[in-house]
């Protein structure tokens, strides 16, 4: 993994095409600004982990209600 | 109404306990429409939200307040609007195991439900205290302390 330090206001590219410009810091938030292509899809990452974690959940389809009900009995 | 559902077969339900969510659960945005039943009318703990829109669509929810009596004001600290009132119950997705104690609840993405609005909403909480695979063994602990 590749780990560098920017700047306010300083930039850098991935590929050719997709262009991330720090544009602030404040406290512990850091506003970013993404150039890229439409097709190309941003999503934060929690999103996609949340997303992930409700399909996992889908998943559990067999279940054994008794069970589950008495272990929180 | 009767749709078929998941985990209980046939089931019945009236117009007026549907809950509406605006902006569906993460990762199912289209399905907006659900009701909540609860497992075992004896037991507060655990509830079933299913799509009335999709028989295969539901998911076991756990009511952690029940365990961590915090949890609901911890919510409501990160959680930037008034979304959570007194009558929002607070719920939590889980994966269920075929070993019960590995399963876990996502302590992370609650889902919120106005009772008042019958309006739903999950969100997804700006910190690192909760997981989003917080395991039951875990939940029954804190319960005994």
């Amino acid at each position: 993994m590749l780990v560098l330090q920017r700047k306010v206001g300083e930039s850098i590219y991935i590929g050719d095409d997709v262009l991330i410009t720090l544009q602030d810091i404040s406290g512990d938030r850091v506003k970013i600004s993404i150039d890229a292509p439409r097709e190309i899809s941003i999503v934060r990452k929690e999103l996609i982990d949340a997303a992930k974690q409700n399909e996992e959940a889908k998943e559990s389809k067999q279940i054994d209600v008794n069970k589950l009900t008495d272990f929180f009995k | 109404m009767k749709i078929n559902s998941k985990y209980f077969s046939l089931l019945e339900y009236e117009e007026n306990s549907i809950i509406y969510f605006k902006d569906g659960l993460f990762g199912f945005e289209d399905y907006k429409y659900y009701i909540i039943i609860q497992f075992d009318e004896n037991n507060d703990n655990l509830y079933c939200i299913q799509s009335i829109d999709s028989e295969d669509l539901a998911f076991v929810l756990i009511k952690s307040v029940n365990f961590i009596p915090d949890y609901p004001k911890s919510v409501a600290s990160y959680i930037k609007n008034d979304d959570i009132t007194d009558t929002s119950t607070v719920y939590n997705i889980c994966v269920i195991r075929d070993v019960m104690s590995d399963s876990t609840a996502n302590l992370k993405c609650p889902i919120l439900i106005n009772l008042d609005k019958n309006e739903g909403r999950q969100v997804i909480l700006e910190n690192d205290t909760f997981s989003m695979k917080f395991p039951f063994s875990n939940l029954t602990q804190q319960k005994e302390v």
